[in-house]
């Protein structure tokens, strides 16, 4: 279990980016956390796995991992936990493709590192992933530069997948994927969530995406929550929230100008 | 603008590949159309293809009746505009926000106060401010510096602007705010947009036609006149009316 309890981080000593947040993450639960750029979303992923720039400095408060503080583990212990048990997605996950290797390669060293798979094997492995990510196997030997900016996505995240974490954090899975791909990619993590029990965290601007995905949805503000929702409750309250729900532009019949 | 039968042929190991195939399409001025597609459906390069970045295989660009063959001639170029999804990879980093700006006015042989004046006059109607200035864009927060980038576009009105992508990666909050600054300096420049998304929510709201794009061809076109969707455009319809009802409930 991954607890967040009274967070607080800051740049350079002032400005808060994150303040007095708490919450826990269970194995197979998903928790969405929405909020305009800038409201510390990112900032909260980055101190969940330790990589929060120099100049950012967790102030207060404590990040329990199986009921130990993060910030005991040794860089080395830690960096073994990466990817093999908690894997992350970062925003820009087509920046972290190697240009040099053909898709499959990529996704198979995933697994030859945390798995101690072979190359056949985690080759094979690869293949499967790139077909449950709703890629065509065709594509599997292309190079990144081949490949579409959503495309790009699904393979970082099959890439992800791979080395079976128990816990992903997800950035802004959804930027640069079109409606469709969303939708599959939904219905993917939820499948993963089922089959595996792997434990989400989603960071993203897409409401109704989260909303398909999450049991829960915190949204943040200046690094302050200003509501938590969980499914089946009634609606949101928050003027945040609302202005979320109104800008979601709408098609109906009448209204293409 | 008018695009007769454009193709892009790219080799995919050895192959013949089509990013896009005979496409056809126009653009009146003035106009806000929409290009609306999946990923990989070849938006991209039909915008790259229109502003002269990337050359068509085969087909005839026109602009205003009269041919224009790649690579674009330098009266032709200001013309055409293009804003970048990322808007990171097109500005530089050594230019603080009122030369990022001014840059393509200098480039263009605009005396220098002149330059100055119409720089800003741009930042400020892209709704930044005084405050911006003097500072870097990976200063600013993304929806901030593709504001930058929408102004540097503009501030050679253009008679076409291809937008690729521009608000995907910002919150709803923002995208609906730079589509709106789009939409007022289109109405007084009388420039026509190109408005490439795959969120076709936006693109309704905004665009005045829109022409459905998969696997590199039109698939479908949406205007008050015209109603004509193929299976995948239709789907994506229906995809997003039904996520639209997710928020609804």
């Amino acid at each position: 279990m991954f607890e967040v309890k009274n967070l607080e981080v800051r740049y350079r000593d002032q400005i808060p980016a994150l303040q007095n947040l708490s919450f826990s993450l269970r194995k197979g639960e998903a928790i969405g956390v929405v909020g305009r750029s800038g409201a510390g979303k990112t900032t909260l992923l980055k101190a969940l796995v330790r990589t929060l720039p120099r100049d950012a400095k967790v102030n207060k408060g404590e990040i329990l991992y199986r009921d130990k503080s993060i910030f005991k583990f040794s860089e080395r212990e830690f960096n073994r936990l990466r990817g093999k048990a908690i894997g992350m997605l970062p925003q820009n996950a087509q920046a972290s493709l190697n240009p040099f290797l053909k898709i499959r390669k990529f996704i198979a060293e995933g697994s030859r590192r945390h798995q101690g798979m072979g190359w056949k094997q985690a080759k094979a492995e690869a293949l499967k992933l790139i077909e449950l990510v709703g890629l065509e196997s065709a594509w599997s030997s292309a190079y990144p530069a081949q490949l579409s900016g959503g495309m790009r996505t699904r393979t970082v995240l099959a890439a992800l997948l791979v080395c079976g974490a128990d816990y992903i954090l997800l950035d802004e899975p959804t930027s640069g994927l079109d409606i469709i791909a969303q939708v599959s990619l939904a219905e993917l993590l939820n499948k993963i969530r089922k089959i595996e029990g792997v434990g989400m965290l989603i960071v993203s601007h897409e409401l109704p995406f989260v909303w398909q995905v999450c049991d829960k949805i915190i949204m943040l503000e200046r690094g302050k929550v200003v509501e938590e929702i969980e499914r089946g409750h009634p609606g949101f309250q928050s003027k945040l929230a609302r202005e979320f729900l109104e800008s979601v532009p709408r098609i109906n019949d009448g209204n293409l100008k | 603008m008018e695009a007769r039968d454009i193709s892009r042929v790219f080799m995919k190991s050895g192959k013949n590949f089509y990013a896009i195939e005979n496409v056809n399409l126009f653009i009146r001025s003035g106009e806000f159309l929409g290009l609306v597609g999946p990923s990989g459906s070849g938006k991209t390069t039909i915008g790259r293809i229109l502003v002269g970045l990337l050359p068509a295989t085969r087909g005839k660009i026109l602009l205003e009746g009269n041919e224009i063959c790649f690579p674009f001639s330098k009266k032709v170029r200001p013309m055409l505009q293009l804003v970048f999804q990322e808007p990171a990879s097109s500005l530089s980093p050594r230019l603080n926000i009122l030369d990022l700006v001014r840059e393509p006015l200098i480039l263009n042989r605009f005396p220098a106060d002149k330059s100055k004046d119409m720089a800003l006059k741009l930042i400020y109607e892209v709704g930044l401010g005084e405050e911006h200035l003097n500072r870097y864009y990976w200063e600013l927060s993304g929806g901030e510096s593709q504001r930058v980038a929408l102004a540097r576009a503009m501030v050679l009105r253009p008679k076409i602007v291809v937008l690729d992508e521009v608000s995907s990666g910002l919150d709803p909050i923002t995208a609906i705010e730079i589509s709106n600054s789009v939409k007022k300096l289109s109405g007084r420049y009388g420039t026509s947009i190109i408005f490439i998304t795959h969120d076709l929510g936006l693109a309704w709201s905004y665009c005045e036609r829109i022409l459905f794009i998969s696997h590199g061809k039109i698939s479908g076109e949406i205007s008050e006149k015209e109603k004509r969707l193929s299976p995948q455009a239709r789907k994506m319809v229906e995809v997003t009316i039904k996520r639209q009802s997710i928020l609804s409930s």
